[in-house]
């Protein structure tokens, strides 16, 4: 069974467990029959979205194939991030796996006051401080983004795509960067427009800036907006253009707009971390995750265009795969 | 060129779309600081109204029961947070504040525990679209005005209809009058009590039926944590901005959208200015409208203020 709890809720529960450990009532007491405990923290919802869900998805299939006593933080804001995972490190927790990049400063600041836990960010990290007990497993994403544009530029008659991304944050330029150089690899005619919503979370906005692009020509979206990609994807369905979905095979849940998707391989990149931490080879490496290791993938078939569009997207990423071809 | 016809059209199309939820949590507003109570609990009222509407909707797949749904969740919200301010007389900045945070927890554990994450909405054209004969094909304003959902229709109705009752009615009189001078109008034997309550529960209407608008109309049925997005505290300024009269709330609100739908048309039609600048737009209009036209004569005079009696 797994033991769920919201920012909010941690704040007062930390608070009466510092209470009550000062008063000597408690105590970090590990019994040998006890289940190693690990413990995720995810920046929204594990119930909503297409980034935490089957992160925390991967995270509970991890747990229960090795045998862990799962926990987690879910809506657990960067700033807060020290905060929670000292109080994490502090209680026993063997494991922790952060899944964003955005929490690496926390880790990095915190790993070092608890070298017996180790620390797993999933998403990206360049470098890990040097520290045997923060690893990472790191998605390349300027690879992401450029067969991510390259399939929505193949896909598009019009040669007129557009990119509703969400903040306007360095990772996000980073991948609506070579988004564009993927885009233009294949249709170097194509005209691609960018619009950042300044909102992960406004579906009304992603909405109306969707069917605004569209009614200027745009045939081919790509959602890039986290919880508001749900406006992109019902503007696309209203006014029968198409999105490339994200992080997860999106097709089911909108099966007019949706080309194809990408896959990131969460269940790999977890299991590996549940295998690797059970083994004790947890040791500050960063594995990359990408097309030449089933890090993420396309969901195929592709849908609403001709086959032959697949087709180039499959020859493209086995090329990439293969060092045939640089994104760079 | 920039700024062509069709362009034009979109945009003011994109920001009446984006004015009707900010206009009905305003008119809501409005009445309530008539009344001396400065709410600034709407975009927790909204969030409620957002959720409920959803629930509704997936309760009855019915997108006018969510609309009705969402309407009495902010009215329930609104009651909750109307026996703070107008009954136990708490501070109004403070309550507000404190039901903004509140809400956005509530709604975010609601929301796990009473909706179906795969849940389908049906069609939702009957609530999302109507065309009016004729006007709907006139340039440019055509398809910003006369090709909207039924709601903003209702909204205009509205303003119309308040900015007559605030003017003209009894009713009118007595919500400014327990706004402008609760003391004297107590003397006279007004309930402020009852009158601050009822305006809270009206505002609660209004910004429950805003949030469901931004559920159902503007968002095909679908909710999720946090999703006003600071339309509340907007709809607030649009208030203060349009100097507490309904017409120009309707202007001001559909100016808010502009600068909100500006944001991103503007990224679209390649404006050389920074997205970041853009996106600020409503907001700067917001702090505009806050430090210049807060302090007005045409304000309500005992706005903000706790009705203590025998206090001055």
């Amino acid at each position: 069974m797994t033991y769920s709890i919201d920012r909010r809720r941690f704040v007062g529960m930390a608070l009466g467990t510092a209470v009550l450990s000062g008063a000597g009532f408690g105590s970090a007491r590990a019994f040998a029959a006890d289940p190693t405990e690990v413990a995720g923290l995810f920046t929204g919802s594990v119930t909503q979205g297409n980034w935490d869900p089957p992160g925390y998805a991967a995270f509970t299939a991890m747990a229960k194939k090795y045998n862990f006593k799962p926990s987690y933080v879910d809506n657990a804001t960067y700033e807060a991030a020290p905060a929670i995972l000292r109080q994490m490190a502090a209680r026993g927790v063997k494991m922790i796996i952060c899944h964003s990049s955005g929490y690496s400063a926390a880790v990095e600041e915190v790993a070092k006051e608890y070298p017996n836990t180790q620390f797993v960010i999933y998403s990206y990290a360049s470098d890990t401080a040097g520290l045997k007990n923060y690893s990472a497993w790191s998605v390349n994403w300027d690879q992401y983004g450029f067969v991510t544009g390259a399939a929505a530029a193949v896909s598009s008659k019009a040669k007129h795509i557009a990119i509703i991304a969400g903040e306007e944050i360095p990772s996000a330029k980073r991948a609506v960067e070579f988004t564009i150089k993927g885009a233009k690899s294949v249709t170097p005619d194509i005209k691609v427009e960018t619009i950042y919503t300044g909102s992960f979370t406004d579906i009304a906005k992603a909405k109306e800036i969707a069917t605004g692009v569209i009614a200027r020509g745009v045939d081919v979206l790509i959602p890039s907006a986290d919880l508001a990609d749900v406006g992109t994807q019902q503007a696309a369905e209203d006014n029968q253009a198409f999105t490339i979905g994200s992080y997860m095979d999106q097709s089911k849940d909108y099966p007019d707009a949706v080309v194809t998707s990408t896959v990131l391989n969460f269940n790999k990149a977890y299991d590996q971390m549940g295998q690797f931490f059970t083994e004790g080879k947890l040791n500050g490496t960063i594995y990359t995750m990408d097309l030449s290791n089933d890090g993420w993938t396309m969901a195929t078939p592709f849908r609403h265009v001709d086959a032959s569009v697949q087709a180039r997207i499959v020859d493209l990423m086995s090329k990439i795969a293969k060092n045939q071809i640089s994104v760079e | 060129m920039l700024f062509d016809p069709i362009t034009i059209s979109l945009l003011l199309a994109a920001a009446v779309r984006l004015s009707a939820p900010m206009l009905l949590a305003s008119l809501g507003e409005l009445v309530s600081e008539r009344a001396g109570v400065l709410n600034i609990g709407l975009e927790g009222l909204m969030l409620f109204g957002a959720f409920g509407a959803v629930l509704g909707l997936q309760e009855s797949n019915d997108p006018l029961i969510g609309l009705l749904s969402g309407a009495l969740w902010g009215l329930g919200a609104a009651a909750i947070l109307a026996l703070a301010v107008a009954l136990l007389r708490a501070d109004q900045i403070v309550i507000g504040i404190g039901f903004n945070i509140l809400a956005l927890g509530a709604t975010s554990l609601l929301r796990q525990v009473a909706l179906n994450p795969s849940y389908n909405a049906p069609s939702l054209r009957a609530v999302s679209l109507y065309r009016i004969p004729v006007l709907y094909h006139w340039p440019i304003v055509g398809r910003a005005f006369f090709m909207q959902s039924p709601v903003f229709y209702g909204a205009v109705l509205l303003a119309i209809l308040l900015g007559l009752m605030l003017k003209y009615t009894r009713l009118g009189l007595i919500i400014r009058a327990v706004g402008e001078g609760a003391g004297a109008a107590d003397a006279a034997g007004v309930s402020v009590t009852v009158v601050r309550f009822g305006a809270m529960a009206f505002t609660g209407l209004c910004a429950g039926l805003g949030g469901g608008y931004l559920t159902i109309v503007a968002s095909g049925g679908v909710f999720v944590d946090n999703m006003t997005a600071g339309r509340g505290y907007l709809a607030v300024a649009v208030v203060i901005f349009s100097r507490w009269r309904p017409i120009w709330i309707l202007a001001a609100s559909i100016l808010f959208g502009c600068a909100d739908a500006l944001q991103y048309q503007g990224q679209a039609i390649g404006l050389s200015i920074p997205p970041p600048l853009l996106l600020m737009s409503p907001f700067v209009l917001a702090l505009v409208a806050w430090v210049l036209m807060g302090k007005g004569k045409t304000g309500p005079g005992e706005i903000g203020l706790p009705f203590l009696r025998g206090q001055k």
